[in-house]
């Protein structure tokens, strides 16, 4: 299953789990301020489980830049090789 | 603020303001107080925005206690805070829809509304309180804290006379005016000719403070331990050669934390405060050494009284004792709660008064105080102080099911878990504790159990419950 998801479907997975929330869907603009559990202390369970699902790990400098999922999905691509 | 005219005082939303701008929006703020009668407290709607601090100053100046409102609290927390306090006049410099519904009555007054500035402040009134903060209540509801302009001042004094900070610091503001370590954080840089760099309201925190640290070359930060925490990955990486002073209060400094941070400060010193809201911000310090052993428990030590504070260590009985309940007396100890409310937390020992802190606290070898815990079960989480009986009566309110809430420390970051006899909808559920409790006490997790484990007085076993469903 996971194999056949792109890049996208499985971020959309990731925070879904972290946040609890089945249903929850995210876009390249989605921010915190649009999700209401994502604060300092998710967003540390986020990145864990992000780099975890890829098989990456960011730098704090990446982080730092991670303003809205679109900035998160460039760096998965950047890491992953995909770009 | 004439010295210091064109230095500048303030940089929030993007733009710094001198000492001469701060002065003139304090003056026309000011004057926008209604003069039909004299207002002892003024409440104060908290936007990220220069016209909510000068708000501030110019109500000090007037000689009002300010109490500050904030935006992201329950419309219900926020109605109690405002009827607790009687306040008859708000300040705030946008419009809204929350303010309004807690307002009711209440005169609100806009801070940016067009007004000629008066050129001069006179102080209107002589009453004792600087501000009013709300700290979260055991019996289910908010306490409020009156802090005395002469708590102010030795709490200022000691800063004053311990520390060469100067014009040319750039201090940075880390905290909600909610949190009393913002009184320290703003008041300061501006006694001193220094510039305030208020960290923005938007982004994630941690996040946000490193880069406002490094962007501005930060020379004096305060901050919560939490925020290491969540840097505990990133340390290697992390290099501040200007910042000279790193402040810590609010939670247990844990010395491994520390000294890693130590290693991104060239420049920089540690220094480890303690003190509840009613103690005035902090009241005892820490000057931490990473090549010092570490303690039993990990935690950096609390350290010494400032000067004009005392403590004992306290048992049940009041008696002292080698371990037990840290009480303080002295300067920085608030004269009461609002209203003279929880009288018990104050007693009387050997002519002086003492506040009873419900921590749990004893010398070491060097003489310092080192933190064990709690006697009740009030937790901290991120630096917040949370009454877990607030937060479990809450639950109980919006779901109409025992609970019990505990405070759990995983991935080195504490968060809130509650556990209910019947399963609960939790998205249902954080929806309307949002109308009773802040966001930072609503709980993480809801884990549904088949009954509570007991001890052997019969009362619910939280220990167990924590190890039996993690």
């Amino acid at each position: 299953m996971k194999e056949h998801m792109n890049t996208s479907e499985r971020l959309q997975q990731v925070f879904r789990k972290v946040f609890q929330k089945g249903d929850l869907l995210i876009s390249p603009s989605t921010t915190a301020k649009d999700i209401r559990m994502w604060d300092s202390l998710t967003h540390l369970e986020l990145i864990a489980a992000v780099e975890e699902e890829f098989g990456i790990k960011f730098s704090f400098s990446e982080v730092m830049q991670f303003n809205a999922v679109g900035d998160m999905l460039l760096a998965i691509s950047r890491k992953s090789g995909e770009i | 603020m004439q010295k210091f005219a064109a230095h500048n005082a303030m940089y929030i939303g993007q733009r710094y303001y001198t000492y001469a701008e701060l002065e003139a929006l304090t003056l026309k703020i000011y004057s926008l107080i209604p003069q039909d009668k004299i207002y002892d407290r003024i409440g104060v709607w908290c936007n990220s925005d220069m016209e909510t601090y000068a708000a501030i100053l110019a109500i000090s100046l007037y000689g009002a206690a300010y109490v500050p409102l904030n935006k992201d609290f329950p419309i219900s927390r926020n109605r109690k805070i405002v009827k607790d306090c009687g306040l008859e006049l708000i300040f705030s410099s946008s419009e809204n829809e929350r303010l309004k519904a807690i307002a009711g009555d209440v005169r609100c007054v806009l801070s940016n509304s067009a007004q000629a500035a008066e050129s001069r402040i006179e102080k209107k009134t002589d009453q004792p309180t600087g501000y009013i903060l709300f700290t979260s209540g055991s019996t289910g509801d908010p306490k409020g804290v009156p802090v005395s302009h002469a708590n102010l001042r030795s709490f200022f004094n000691c800063f004053l006379a311990n520390y060469d900070f100067n014009e040319r610091d750039r201090f940075l503001q880390t905290y909600e005016l909610t949190f009393d370590v913002s009184v320290f954080s703003f008041f300061m840089p501006l006694m001193v000719g220094a510039c305030c760099y208020v960290l923005p309201a938007e982004g994630i925190k941690p996040l946000k403070i490193v880069e406002c640290l490094q962007k501005h070359a930060v020379t004096v930060v305060s901050m919560v331990p939490g925020v290491l925490r969540y840097l505990d990955s990133y340390f290697k990486e992390i290099s501040l050669p200007d910042l000279r002073y790193s402040f810590f209060s609010g939670d247990a400094l844990y010395h491994e934390l520390a000294a890693k941070w130590s290693g991104c400060l060239p420049n920089g010193v540690i220094h480890n405060f303690y003190g509840p809201t009613e103690t005035t911000i902090v009241c005892t310090r820490f000057v931490f050494d990473p090549q010092t052993p570490v303690a039993g428990n990990g935690i950096v030590p609390l350290g010494k009284p400032f000067e004009g504070m005392e403590f004992i260590i306290a048992d049940e009985e009041l008696q002292e004792t080698d371990k037990g309940e840290l009480c303080f007396s002295g300067t920085q100890v608030i004269p009461e709660y609002l209203d003279g409310a929880l009288e018990e937390k104050f007693f009387v020992k050997n002519g002086k008064r003492y506040y009873r802190t419900g921590d749990l606290a004893a010398l070491n070898t060097a003489g310092d105080l080192v933190f064990f815990g709690r006697t009740d079960s009030q937790v901290k989480v991120n630096g917040y102080r949370v009454e877990l009986a607030e937060v479990e009566n809450a639950v109980r309110k919006a779901s109409g099911r025992e609970c019990v809430v505990l405070c759990v420390q995983e991935d080195k970051l504490s968060r809130l878990f509650a556990y209910t006899e019947k399963s609960v909808d939790a998205e249902e559920l954080r929806d309307s504790l949002a109308a009773y409790l802040p966001e930072y006490m609503i709980p993480q997790k809801f884990i549904a159990v088949p009954s509570f484990p007991l001890n052997a007085n019969g009362k619910i076993d939280r220990k167990a419950l924590i190890n039996a469903y993690i």
